[in-house]
């Protein structure tokens, strides 16, 4: 009968190792492969997610879940990462949404029931956010600031559309699946927002 | 329907606005300060420190295996009888919302993978 301890001759011992060796090359490989993607996509990642929270801490916190979330699939072919990461950074910023809606709904019932202030009308604070000011318009070119805050004044479902496929350069069939909804909502989504930037943004134009 | 979709593609179709917001975008990437930076830069070396266990290094069929087990046994515990003591039960809540938590999360990317393996089998038939 032969046994295990008969098949490790010097040989297969080398074997082994080299094996290992190769495995831990592959490994630092990968490990440098994601390091550079998720360089690459970290400001961006950050920007879109800054825009939906409009908060910077908050969207520090979603960029870190998406990108611990991606890290599950260092195996996976480096092709896959980028979808990957686009889905998990719409889904961590979908969540922040769910609650701040819930966390907004528990503030304005406890002060309803302290009975110290009306709860606070979310058009107030929307119309109070918006900072568009004429003179962020720069000789006949838009400026960044205006155009960001028009970006800021989507809804969330327009702003990841229009930065999906605007920006990003997805196409609508994958920005249907980053976003988990169909390809006719996504045209929907996409129109509505360029529709609405325009009307925002034609304002400041000379 | 189709007229609908092809007005909505029209109106949609403003090169100058995409070119004037993709700039905008862009520039924006600068102005993002240096302790953000820093931060997005710790934030990158945290996560790819973290040790890939075992169970995400599976491949897609294992893996929807292991997601449809899990989501049976929570789908029994979810019918256990009142035998089990509070703390027993408690904990086991715990643990479970937490499976059921990671299960979503997994079987919501799966749903990604799947269909960038079928796009992939789709380029390598054409």
């Amino acid at each position: 009968m032969i046994t295990d301890t008969h098949l490790d001759t010097p040989s297969t011992g080398y074997f082994r190792q080299r094996e290992q060796t190769e495995r831990d090359v592959t490994s630092v490989q990968r490990h440098n492969a994601m390091n550079h993607f998720l360089a690459s996509v970290e400001k961006r990642a950050f920007r879109m997610a800054d825009i939906a929270t409009r908060n910077r801490d908050d969207a520090l916190e979603i960029v870190q879940e998406t990108m611990l979330g991606l890290q599950r699939y260092i195996e996976r072919p480096e092709d896959e990462w980028r979808p990957l990461f686009y889905s998990i950074l719409q889904r961590r910023i979908n969540d922040w949404h769910r609650h701040n809606i819930v966390r907004s709904k528990v503030i304005a019932t406890v002060q309803w029931l302290k009975g110290k202030q009306e709860p606070a009308d979310p058009i107030d604070t929307a119309q109070a956010k918006s900072s568009c000011q004429p003179l962020q318009r720069l000789e006949g070119e838009l400026s960044t600031h205006a155009i960001i805050d028009a970006l800021k004044n989507l809804p969330a479902r327009q702003q990841q559309a229009f930065m999906l496929r605007g920006w990003e350069g997805f196409s609508v069939k994958e920005t249907a699946r980053i976003m988990s909804c169909s390809e006719g909502s996504i045209k929907t989504h996409y129109s509505r927002a360029v529709h609405s930037m325009r009307g925002q943004l034609e304002a400041f134009k000379p | 329907m189709n007229e609908q979709s092809q007005t909505s593609d029209q109106q949609s179709h403003d090169p100058l606005l995409l070119q004037q917001a993709n700039a905008a975008l862009d520039d924006s990437l600068n102005e993002i300060d240096a302790a953000t930076r820093s931060k997005l830069n710790q934030m990158r070396h945290r996560a790819l420190e973290k040790k890939t266990s075992a169970w995400q290094r599976m491949n897609l069929s294992q893996w929807g295996a292991a997601a449809a087990c899990t989501l049976a046994v929570t789908l029994w515990l979810g019918q256990t009888p009142t035998e089990l003591s509070n703390s027993v039960e408690a904990s086991l809540a715990d643990t479970n919302l937490q499976l059921l938590q990671e299960d979503l999360e997994m079987l919501e990317d799966l749903d990604m993978l799947f269909w960038l393996a079928e796009i992939k089998e789709t380029n390598d038939v054409g």
